[in-house]
């Protein structure tokens, strides 16, 4: 295998995984909150049909973003008041955002379907892109990747150097104590899980406008529940979440590679990868915390939060 | 000597101690007639009259004896996916994965009605058909089991693990019948050959309906007595509760989520041979329903209890049958239900705050 091949498929790799960064970095905000939003499918495909449909029919590929990021939070926020407010089992919740999201986009998209809409075009970064190996895969890539990968830095300083972000981890890790020193822990809540929706809205938006361009009726597969994974994976560290997505960007170029030079696995089986590496992700993640390397989710995740009555 | 009013009318939300059994089934009931306006809204705003709508899918549903006997057919793997996921969910093990055991059941049933009669052609309907069962609702145990194991041992998250095998259940299903398993004399779509008429469950009353359905009923009876009457009934209830309760009751959580959960595979896998072996005949992209989420949405409309998924499932049922109509008549696509089913449970679980809290009107402050 020489260099070019390499190269194409570590480029291949970036750009599969950056839909999935965007949905784990939105998932990480949101659980580091003590939410467990499990409607990332669900919000995943209504922003990618959303954000298709609006650049179509605007020709505006950012107004297209916009409402990729408005849908994603519109869902989450239904999610949000469940889960923050009525106090709604987290889990079935989220099961619900899925079974409506995926409803709602196969209801509305059909007229969508095959359409060609206005897509995000790569552009090189001079001189970096020449680099071999990595160039071609981080410096030739549409602004929706780059994008992705300054977030990582961004979210690690944010999570762990701001106040706000101490707000944050206080707030997943113990509501009541957060509470009692002055934290708002419902107004965070919300917070997050509307900022996850968008993100997560935004990673559906670059399959349908980057990645796979264009709309079908269940465009994202499965993705979002892959996120939800990776998002223990990474272990609710942003940069750990790049290398997550990485390598799962790379089964799916495996698995287009494999189909390209015709060898003779059947394409179910190699379709079934991505599944059951998540399985294998997960299973190892946890094992690995029972050997005693700390692994922990944020100690309040799904749990729900009420103040004691003033009265 | 005047008094002043100090503050406004509050609405204090008060915790319930047991909300009564009539709100129980009163809150569930006003939550589906809540997502029935939030649909007649949506209609309207694009465009389509709820009223012709909603009398479309009643007619669709129960306007004939044909339809009415189709509700019953759709109804049966609903009966056994729900309650599948009922009893998984008694126990907190979200089981999202109902529809990937009934295709494993399904696939397993295939795999005997295709094949045992060549070895046996004599064999005899009822053994073959009880060989079926036995093969399907083993399979759908067994896989399953893989999510309970590793949730029991590895206390992985059992919600992606098991929608994880639907996915991987479906490609398996695909590969099957569009290879090794496909039909060599074709039919103009892909699947299986069609089983000899040994490996038919008997259906009634000349309809498609079979007597898979009444064995769900015998099922929900069975769970519903169990989980009053019984030892294991109440372990599932301690550990369903998610406190230390389980272990200070010296129950042996490990082992008994590793038997809920193969229950619930094997009910679900119970719904696939009665789909492959009743209704279709054969293995073909037709046995992926998206029963997994409807399945979810039926258990908790109906409060978990297994008898509650009998007449849930029908409802269900009904709506999924009457929304065929909808396609045929007013070109609305497969989506309309989902959305409906979705909205139902938003409206249950916010329904849920009622039952949780009762709500008290407190007066100003008042002083003198």
């Amino acid at each position: 295998m020489n260099l070019v091949v390499i190269e194409s498929l570590l480029a291949i790799t970036v750009r599969a995984g950056t839909s999935l960064l965007y949905a784990v970095y939105g998932e990480i905000l949101t659980e580091r909150s003590g939410i467990l939003n499990l409607g990332v499918e669900g919000i995943m495909i209504t922003g990618a049909f959303t954000g298709f449909a609006v650049s179509y029919l605007t020709g505006n590929l950012g107004l297209g973003l916009l409402a990729a990021m408005l849908a994603g939070a519109l869902i989450a926020l239904i999610h949000a008041f469940l889960s923050i407010t009525v106090g709604a089992n987290q889990v079935v919740s989220g099961v619900s955002l899925v079974a409506f999201g995926t409803g709602l986009t196969n209801l509305l998209g059909k007229p969508y379907v095959g359409l060609v809409g206005p897509k995000f075009s790569r552009f090189e970064i001079p001189g970096l892109s020449n680099i071999p190996l990595v160039g071609p895969a981080l410096f030739n890539q549409d602004i929706l990747v780059y994008a992705a990968l300054l977030l990582a830095p961004a979210l690690t300083v944010w999570i762990y150097k701001t106040r706000p972000g101490l707000n944050l981890r206080a707030t997943g890790e113990n509501p009541r104590s957060a509470d009692a020193m002055g934290v708002n822990v419902i107004a965070i809540r919300y917070l997050y899980v509307l900022v996850g929706g968008m993100l997560i809205g935004l990673g559906g938006a670059h399959l349908s406008l980057a990645y796979a361009a264009g709309w079908q009726d269940g465009l994202t597969a499965g993705r979002g529940w892959v996120a939800v994974a990776l998002v223990i994976f990474a272990m609710w560290d942003p940069l750990r979440a790049v290398l997550a997505c990485i390598i799962f960007g790379g089964i799916e170029g495996i698995q287009f590679r494999i189909q390209a030079t015709g060898i003779g696995v059947p394409t179910y089986f190699l379709r079934m990868l991505p599944y059951i590496a998540t399985i294998i992700v997960l299973w190892f993640v946890s094992w690995r915390s029972g050997t005693g390397k700390k692994v922990s989710a944020p100690a309040a995740l799904s749990t729900f939060y009420e103040r004691e009555a003033k009265s | 000597m005047t008094t002043q009013i100090i503050g406004r009318w509050q609405i204090i939300l008060k915790p319930r101690k047991e909300p009564s059994k009539l709100l129980q089934l009163l809150v569930p009931a006003i939550a589906v007639l809540a997502a029935f306006l939030f649909g007649a809204i949506i209609f309207m705003a694009a465009g389509i009259s709820p009223g012709t709508t909603y009398q479309a899918i009643v007619l669709g549903a129960f306007g004939s004896t044909f339809n009415l006997s189709e509700t019953f057919v759709r109804m049966t793997p609903l009966l056994f996916t729900g309650l599948s996921v009922a009893w998984a969910f008694r126990a907190r093990f979200f089981n999202i994965g109902a529809e990937g055991q009934l295709i494993l059941g399904g696939i397993a049933a295939s795999g005997v009605a295709l094949f045992l009669p060549e070895r046996i052609p004599n064999i005899s309907s009822f053994f073959l058909l009880l060989l079926m069962t036995l093969a399907g609702v083993l399979a759908g145990g067994l896989w399953a089991s893989i999510t309970g194991l590793l949730k029991a041992y590895f206390r992985v998250n059992e919600v992606i693990t098991t929608l994880m095998l639907n996915y991987i259940g479906i490609l398996l299903l695909q590969y099957l019948f569009n290879g090794p398993w496909k039909d060599p004399f074709g039919w103009g779509f892909p699947g299986s050959a069609l089983f000899t008429e040994q490996a038919w469950f008997p259906q009634l009353f000349g309809t498609r309906m079979h007597i898979t359905l009444f064995f769900g009923i015998i099922a929900a009876g069975i769970l519903y007595w169990v989980l009053r009457n019984t030892k294991w009934g109440f372990e599932v209830n301690v550990i369903g509760r998610g406190d230390r309760a389980s272990r200070y009751a010296g129950i042996n959580v490990k082992r008994n989520v590793l038997l809920v959960v193969m229950l619930s595979g094997a009910l679900a896998g119970f719904a696939g041979v009665g789909e492959v072996a009743g209704l279709h005949h054969r293995l073909f992209e037709g046995l992926i329903a998206g029963y997994g989420f409807t399945a979810t949405t039926i258990a908790w409309l109906a409060r978990l209890n297994p008898l509650g998924v009998i007449p849930v499932s029908f409802l269900m049922a009904a709506l999924f049958v009457g929304g065929d109509q909808l396609k045929l008549t007013l070109g609305l696509p497969v989506g309309t239900v989902l959305v409906f089913q979705g909205a139902c449970l938003f409206f249950v679980l916010a329904g849920d705050l009622f039952l949780r809290y009762t709500f008290v009107f407190r007066p100003p402050e008042v002083s003198s």
